[in-house]
């Protein structure tokens, strides 16, 4: 099936294009670059590495402006689906959903009424186990956003890795965080993946870090030889 | 063995993650799940399982509903059984149930409407259909939303539920599964 990836350039979104792409024609990628950084709908941090990214694995991006005010971000959602259906002629969207119910019902709506399949094949997958699976695949990715306590300014930029999975793990026992962050309380940014045909370097970043949330800004990226 | 059917018109692994491997968790014996297509319904039945799942499927899918061979492998059943919406669906049509338009895509409030071995009460579940069935004669209304019937049960071994228990009651599987390991 034709199929379009909704991506948000963090770590889940991107196993499901890599999951999709092993069985199914991706034919392109959908960003929903929010102004909100609080949307509830849409992941914002380094939304724009989503351009670069979409040439490191050579599928053509649609990034679509949103506002990003409560439900009206569905519709911008819904008009950039719709123009993913006209330009490539998908027959269904892909998302990173894990077990967010608000998201995932928004989306389903939304492709219901394009006449689009909606498919999430992370749904209710072990958090811990889909970040082990990401390290041993030789995914790079970083964190790029801490929004709960105990997370503090030291995982900022933090690769992420069996260590890391580890320590995640045992904060989200001791303190109830979601480990896979999809209660917002980590973002990540994906540098590399197996799909990706080059490597992203970050060439210039800071971080910003207060009252228990931070977040690291990418400020410029290169793709580079793998 | 626990037999999951795949309810799903398009192979594809993608949907088998989304409504299968959840079921399977939710199970909590994984070591004894196994997974047919509802083409090979009948070589699931030919291997005795102690239990059936029949599970939901895409909410554009509606390839089950023409399935007539489907619906005479299950018209007489009545090993323990639990039909998951789409599931649900074919359980009611081989039982002479037709579908209707009735979309419900989101949480849900599920009524118990008679007591029952596997939930009580007033809960919320997560609901993803576009289709309803009426009860069959010879099934029990046990729960519903404000929509449509939300899940039956013949009195025996077979359930039906239009909500996903997986994605947020998924100790109603579980409970289907001890009931089931106990009977056999």
């Amino acid at each position: 099936m034709r199929l379009a990836v909704l991506f948000s350039g963090g770590k889940d979104s991107t196993v499901a294009l890599h999951m999709a792409k092993n069985t199914d024609d991706v034919r392109c990628l959908v960003t929903l670059n929010s102004k909100n950084e609080e949307s509830y709908m849409f992941h914002t941090q380094n939304i724009n590495i989503t351009e670069i990214q979409a040439k490191a694995c050579g599928i053509p991006l649609i990034s679509w402006r949103t506002e990003g005010i409560k439900e009206d971000e569905i519709l911008d959602m819904k008009d950039a689906l719709k123009k993913a259906k006209e330009l490539y002629s998908i027959g269904g969207v892909v998302t990173g959903a894990i077990e967010s119910v608000y998201q995932s019902e928004r989306v389903q709506r939304v492709c219901d009424e394009l006449g689009l399949w909606c498919l999430n094949p992370l749904w209710k997958t072990n958090p811990i186990r889909l970040m082990q699976e990401i390290v041993m695949q030789g995914y790079e990715v970083v964190i790029s956003g801490v929004y709960a306590y105990p997370l503090d300014e030291s995982w900022l930029g933090k690769v992420m890795d069996m260590g890391a999975v580890e320590e995640l793990e045992r904060l989200s026992q001791k303190h109830g965080i979601s480990p896979c962050g999809e209660g917002g309380e980590i973002e990540t940014t994906v540098l590399d993946a197996p799909m990706f045909q080059k490597r992203i370097r970050i060439k210039d970043s800071k971080s910003e870090y207060k009252n228990n949330a931070g977040r690291l800004c990418i400020l410029s990226a290169a793709l580079e030889k793998k | 063995m626990i037999a999951i059917i795949d309810m799903s018109s398009r192979i594809s692994p993608l949907l088998t993650d989304e409504f299968i491997k959840p079921v399977i968790k939710a199970t909590e014996r994984p070591d004894i799940a196994c997974v047919y297509h509802r083409c090979e319904i009948e070589d699931a039945l030919g291997q005795n399982p102690c239990a059936i799942i029949l599970c939901g499927t895409a909410l554009m899918d509606f390839g089950y509903v023409n399935d007539e061979g489907l619906r005479d492998s299950l018209r007489d059943l009545d090993s323990p059984t639990l039909g998951i919406c789409a599931g649900m669906h074919a359980i009611a049509l081989a039982r002479g149930s037709r579908p209707y338009e009735c979309a419900e895509i989101g949480m849900s409030e599920i009524k118990t409407e008679n007591e029952n071995p596997l939930f009580s009460g007033l809960f919320k579940a997560y609901s993803m259909h576009k289709l309803a069935v009426d009860v069959p004669a010879s099934l029990t209304l046990i729960a519903s939303s404000k929509r449509c019937p939300q899940a039956f049960w013949d009195r025996g071994m077979v359930f039906g539920v239009l909500f996903h228990p997986e994605a947020r009651n998924p100790q109603i599987i579980k409970r289907f599964i001890d009931l089931a390991l106990d009977y056999s």
